[in-house]
């Protein structure tokens, strides 16, 4: 039943990333929606399950975007190594943290992406829209994550009854 | 002589390093030819063409039934403009017969005729750092792999990947997109590149050019994939480099990219005899 949900899930964030936020500028500067949800099950799932899913992910992500084929699958891997490696010996109960911990996990991801394109165009470097772009994804980032993990939480405690 | 978290630090970094370098190189690399394609695009575009549908119906509604006071009056301005438009049109329509008759005295070569295929932009690139689109169309319209991709006003892209019902394309501001052009007015020629962002840039353009900010940038046809005139851009900035025999203009393409929900993809790409024929009388 949980992997229905974080399939759905997935599939419901993509559909909302590549097709109904580009109508509405304001959310422009928006960051990957999964981002959160990879960070979300390395942080308090266990590693088997969260791999399928994530796995899931990279997959729709690597066929939807240009980027070169395989970044989001490593990328998600990162991140899920972040994640695992920072559940180890940091006190999650803290909500006000874990903000600030999807967020790191944002820049990351921002920062492979940049380091790929500066290899794949030499004359590219860095410009401070770019710094803004990805300042502006960490404020979303940090005003979005509570309500995101509240409602993952809710999903995951949820038991059918019966 | 390092601590184990220290050893695990480096190896992490090691890491990394390799897989973005490996990343790079699949990315420069890469040409999918056959196999099963995107198949996640067949997971998802449908979920898109729905998400699209809802969100057009929801436009239509706002715009019929919340804008039908403004909506009468614009009619009023454009049955104006059409009246002058018409008027127009009569003039062009016997300019083209006039066209006609001199390039048949000139003995010119036909230009290909070209079917189009209307596509709805159902879904965006999920990364921002990169620029494709998925349209509505794929190879049971007729559409392959190359085909150039244009908007009412200007050059759009280029289909990359195919399937049966939907296609990816390469929006002309991406990083990875280049399209063979020249300056309208000098005849100056180059490559225009993609940005990751709104604009584009057009390199490889000898010095000895003397182009000014404003000037049109239409594709040369040389390039077999776009047919030759159509328009891309305009030049924004001029960019000297300090040495070298060339400079770099900042174009700003014609068609606003973040408000594409429609495109036109060409459907029978540019004949090699008429490419030939381009290149040698251009």
């Amino acid at each position: 039943m949980k992997y229905v949900w974080q399939f759905g899930l997935g599939l419901v964030l993509i559909v909302t990333q590549t097709t109904i936020l580009p109508y509405f500028g304001i959310f422009d500067s928006i960051y990957d929606l999964l981002c959160p949800l990879v960070v979300y099950l390395g942080l308090f799932q266990p590693v088997r399950n969260a791999v399928p899913v994530i796995l899931f992910y990279s997959f729709l992500m690597d066929n939807l975007s240009g980027a070169p084929p395989g970044f989001y699958l490593t990328s998600y891997i990162w991140l899920l190594i972040y994640a695992v490696a920072l559940s180890r010996f940091m006190d999650l109960k803290n909500k006000l943290i874990q903000p600030f911990i999807v967020a790191l996990g944002v820049v990351i991801e921002n920062c492979l992406n940049l380091s790929v394109i500066m290899i794949l165009t030499p004359s590219w470097w860095f410009s401070s829209t770019i710094v803004w772009q990805i300042a502006w994804q960490v404020v979303w980032v940090i005003a979005v994550t509570p309500f995101l993990f509240t409602f993952l939480n809710r999903i995951h405690a949820y038991k059918p009854s019966g | 002589m390092f601590s184990r978290k220290g050893v695990i630090l480096i190896c992490v970094i090691v890491l990394v390093a390799l897989n973005i370098m490996v990343i790079a190189f699949i990315g420069q690399n890469y040409h999918p030819t056959g196999g099963p394609g995107p198949v996640g695009i067949y997971l998802i575009a449908p979920f898109q063409k729905i998400a699209t549908n809802i969100i057009s119906f929801a436009k239509d509604v706002w715009r019929h039934y919340f804008f039908i006071a403004a909506a009468a009056k614009e009619n009023d301005l454009l049955k104006k403009e059409l009246h002058e438009a018409l008027k127009k049109n009569q003039q062009y329509i016997e300019m083209e017969l006039v066209n006609k008759r001199l390039r048949a005295l000139l003995n010119f070569k036909k230009e290909v005729n070209r079917n189009v295929v209307t596509a709805e932009v159902i879904g965006k690139d999920p990364s921002r750092w990169y620029k494709t689109v998925i349209i509505d169309k794929g190879t049971k319209d007729k559409i392959v792999k190359g085909s150039a991709v244009v908007a009412p006003l200007g050059v759009a892209g280029q289909v990359i990947e195919t399937l049966p019902h939907y296609s990816k394309v390469q929006l002309m501001t991406d990083r990875n997109s280049s399209v063979d052009a020249v300056v309208q007015k000098q005849g100056a020629r180059g490559i225009v590149k993609g940005d990751g962002g709104n604009q584009c840039s057009f390199e490889y353009v000898l010095r000895k050019h003397h182009i000014k900010v404003g000037d049109v940038i239409v594709t040369t046809g040389l390039d077999g994939v776009f047919p030759k005139g159509q328009r891309v851009g305009h030049v924004f900035g001029i960019v000297e480099h300090g040495a070298g025999n060339f400079k770099e203009l900042i174009i700003t393409p014609y068609v606003d990219f973040e408000n594409i929900n429609e495109l036109m993809v060409l459907l029978n790409p540019i004949p090699r005899n008429i490419f030939n024929s381009f290149r040698d009388n251009p």
